[in-house]
């Protein structure tokens, strides 16, 4: 399998376990590539992913053994926790071991956990060193930015081993995906780094990454043998760096509290809101809104003209800075910018909300009741009923049909057989109609055919002047009901007499069936009987 | 329930003939007496098929015109000047139908009529007047019988419009025509009683216009005017002529007999319609063809000359 030639090859490639006390800091050197190519975790090429997830399957123990800065670390454990999902991808065994043995031949004669903490303390200078170059090579041909040394290596890599290779392709795919979202990514990795480790060092490699795949340009003139020699050196980083990237979900950016990283200083983390409000606020003159500047400019002029555009000013600033979380409150009503409502008086509102019940007068009508009661006797109880009747002598006012009445009831009503004629008049037009319906709700106004009626209204009737008194052309609304419904019997009743009798069809069917209009044969039908019978 | 009350109530096949139907059922059976509001009823629905008289939008028409209030002031002064009058001695009538409706039929008339008459300005057609007296007796008989006011105006309208335009033109042509026949008629009928009246210069011009206008409806009683209508809706209002000249034979022995037959004359005494409409009846079978033609005629064409 390997490119490489194995030293190693009384090892088996049998277990994970065998596999995870193999692991060396060159295999760190992938993840903590990963780790500076946070995108890994949202476009993972597969050949890398998997074979550094294999690298760390089961290895809970490795962090404890390199005591540096990540030992003890609980986050550590909790993402490799999590790679356990890899347990079983056994199909890039061969080439994790095969990378394994290259890097290590020396060191590999472990065959269990105590062999690999051996390991790690033999390393452990070894390792800070190994990072220091590497980090100063990347930075450096970073800026020179066709100096790439993982491009390199893809080329000139006969020797390296499997692992290498797809290490070196790794950076392609991050090339690929970084330009789509690294602002994203770089945010992300820049919290996690500066939560767990504030090194300058993490910061550093940090920020060169993008750089690099930005230009991202594979130029394979430039390739030169010497970087195969500090190739090496260079995957040697920081053991810091092998914390996989791709780990770095969003739940374990949650932690991070404004006491341990204030967002709003980072312009780049800032959601658009955040962003501009957090400018708004910074800005020491928009500030000012928030002071009352014009008032006291007023009071030092002392000027009306000045005091009245004060006024106006800071109704703006207020009306301006009315927003969805500005808190506003005036005496016990606070506004909810959520349901766009104030709150407060609920109390007060209940009292209205009754008013919409039918049953329930309007609460600026206190005691007025229906304006109409039949008979003198009647209106006197109701007038008695109220509770405050005016009383001049022997007669009282009654409020509701405002007129007075005697107190003993006794009196006969002079207009009792006078016809109530203000029905009457009502019925030709729908204005008046309505006012005199008003008054007298005896009078049929539920007449359905009063929506006919006075759909035809025209106005000319006004126009025409009838004489006060004239009711003549003024029929009630029931002898019109009346009307109506006389026509509808008569439709019921003889209606299919004249289903033919349309004018389009008799025009048609003048020779046929109907009798035509003008003909006068019938009135010759009786002339044509008696002279038959005289005959006869 | 009567057989005609049945038959109108079913959607005839064929009009024509379910129409010759009714006029036979009309003419032996007759209808009931109009005695309340159910007969008048049925004898407004049989008198609206006889003559081809929708009632559909009756009521809105109707009501449409009245709310134009009274017509202009010389039409309206006339028809007040009437009204009033109309049929006063009939108790029965009075008690049935209002003034007011008498004046507001008339003028709903009066302004249809004044519609029509702008419309039709240039033309040859005769124009209806919009009023003329007689019409509100012409109405009673309708008021009377009909449920309704616009049923009763539209049947009005069209009996002026159809049945009778010559005797409401302004110069009442149809009427004078009508009296003409009149004369004619009795003569043929009743030479001796048509020389005694001619003896007393009584001609149908002086005694014969009210009832010629009018259909006989200012004849009492009201109901026998009705039935006398029903008849005459049936086969035709120029059976009127026959049906005067038929009162005449009633009374002729009271004419001949009477020093002063027009104080006979002037108001017809009370009348069986049974009696009138069968002599009536018979004497088509007298009436010469060519004075029946003008009998038909003279109701709708105003340009017949009558010798």
């Amino acid at each position: 399998m390997s490119i490489r030639p194995s030293p190693n090859d009384d090892i088996p490639e049998t277990s994970f376990e065998d596999i995870e006390t193999t692991l060396s800091p060159i295999n760190r050197y992938k993840n903590g590539y990963n780790q500076s190519s946070p995108l890994r975790k949202q476009m993972p090429p597969p050949s890398t992913t998997s074979s550094e997830s294999t690298t760390f399957s089961g290895n809970g123990n490795r962090y404890s053994t390199h005591t540096e800065s990540d030992d003890a670390d609980e986050e550590g454990k909790n993402f490799l926790d999590e790679f356990e999902e890899f347990h079983d991808k056994d199909e890039y065994q061969d080439i994790i071991k095969a990378h394994f043995d290259g890097r290590k031949r020396s060191n590999e004669k472990k065959t269990g956990m105590g062999g690999l903490n051996a390991f790690a303390e033999e390393n452990g200078d070894n390792i800070d060193e190994l990072a220091d170059q590497f980090d100063q090579n990347l930075t450096l041909r970073a800026r020179k930015s066709s100096e790439i040394p993982t491009l390199k290596l893809d080329k000139n890599a006969k020797q390296p081993n499997v692992s290498l290779k797809k290490s070196i392709r790794m950076p392609k795919s991050f090339e690929r995906v970084s330009r789509r979202g690294i602002g994203n990514s770089r945010s992300a990795s820049n919290l996690r780094v500066n939560w767990e480790r504030p090194a300058p060092t993490n910061l550093r490699y940090k920020k060169s990454m993008p750089l690099l795949s930005r230009e991202g340009i594979i130029n394979e003139e430039y390739e030169d043998n010497n970087y195969e020699e500090d190739f090496e050196d260079d995957f040697k980083f920081e053991k810091n760096m092998l914390q996989p990237q791709f780990l770095n979900r969003e739940p374990q950016l949650k932690p991070i509290s404004p006491r341990q990283y204030t967002i709003t200083t980072d312009e780049t983390l800032l959601t658009p809101q955040l962003h501009s409000r957090h400018k708004d606020w910074v800005n020491p003159s928009n500030l000012n809104h928030f002071k009352e500047q014009q008032r006291r400019k007023a009071r030092e002029s002392g000027s009306y003209r000045k005091n009245r555009e004060s006024v106006n000013h800071r109704l703006k600033t207020i009306k301006q800075e009315i927003d969805q979380n500005t808190p506003i409150k005036k005496g016990k009503m606070i506004y909810n910018p959520e349901k766009r409502t104030w709150e407060g008086n609920e109390q007060s509102l209940l009292r209205f909300r009754d008013v919409d019940t039918a049953e329930k007068k309007a609460i600026v009508i206190t005691d007025k009741k229906l304006p109409y009661s039949s008979g003198s006797r009647a209106r006197i109880s109701d007038a008695k009923r109220q509770s405050n009747p005016k009383i001049v002598g022997k007669m009282m006012f009654d409020a509701q049909n405002l007129q007075w009445l005697r107190v003993d009831g006794q009196e006969e009503d002079p207009f009792a057989d006078i016809p109530d004629y203000i029905p009457v008049t009502i019925p030709l037009d729908g204005g008046p109609q309505r006012s005199a319906t008003a008054m007298i709700p005896q009078s049929s106004h539920r007449d359905p055919t009063k929506k006919r009626f006075s759909s035809t209204a025209t106005t000319r009737f006004h126009s025409l002047s009838t004489t006060p008194y004239d009711f003549t052309f003024q029929i009630d609304s029931r002898t019109l009901e009346k009307f109506y419904h006389e026509e509808n019997r008569w439709s019921k009743k003889v209606g299919g007499w004249f289903i033919l009798d349309d004018p389009d069809v008799t025009s048609t069917n003048n020779d046929q069936k109907l009798p035509d209009p003008q003909s006068k044969n019938f009135m010759y039908e009786i002339r044509n009987m008696v002279i038959s019978s005289a005959r006869n | 329930m009567s057989s005609i009350e049945k038959f109108i109530a079913q959607q005839p096949l064929i009009v024509h003939s379910s129409l010759a139907q009714l006029r036979y059922l009309v003419l032996s059976e007759g209808l009931p007496p109009a005695v309340d509001r159910n007969t008048g009823r049925l004898r407004c629905n049989v008198w609206s098929v006889l003559t081809r008289c929708s009632m559909d939008g009756a009521t809105s028409d109707y009501v449409s015109l009245m709310r134009r209030g009274p017509p202009p002031h010389s039409v309206y002064t006339k028809i007040k000047n009437d009204t009033f009058r109309t049929l006063n001695t009939d108790t029965e009538f009075v008690k049935r139908v209002p003034e007011d409706s008498i004046t507001r039929c008339l003028s709903c008339y009066a302004w249809q009529a004044l519609d029509s008459e702008q419309l039709v300005d240039d033309k040859d057609t005769f124009t209806l007047s919009s009023y003329v007296q007689g019409m509100n007796v012409l109405v009673a008989p309708l008021l009377y019988i009909c449920p309704s006011e616009p049923m009763a105006y539209r049947l009005f309208r069209n009996l002026c419009h159809k049945h009778i335009p010559t005797y409401l033109d302004s110069s009442l042509t149809g009427v004078h025509n009508g009296a003409k026949l009149l004369d004619i008629c009795v003569k043929i009928i009743d030479p001796k009683l048509s020389s005694f009246l001619a003896d007393s210069l009584l001609t149908a011009e002086i005694y014969g216009i009210p009832s010629i206008l009018t259909l006989s409806s200012c004849t009492r009683p009201l109901d026998q005017v009705c039935k006398l209508w029903d008849f005459m809706f049936a086969y035709g209002f120029h059976m009127n002529i026959l049906f005067i000249v038929a009162q005449l034979v009633v009374i002729r022995a009271q004419i001949l007999k009477s020093d002063s037959p027009m104080n006979l004359l002037r108001q017809f005494p009370e009348f069986d319609a049974e009696d009138i409409i069968r002599l009536g009846v018979g004497f088509v079978a007298k009436i010469p063809s060519n004075v029946y033609d003008l009998l038909v005629q003279h109701l709708t064409n105003p340009d017949i000359v009558i010798a």
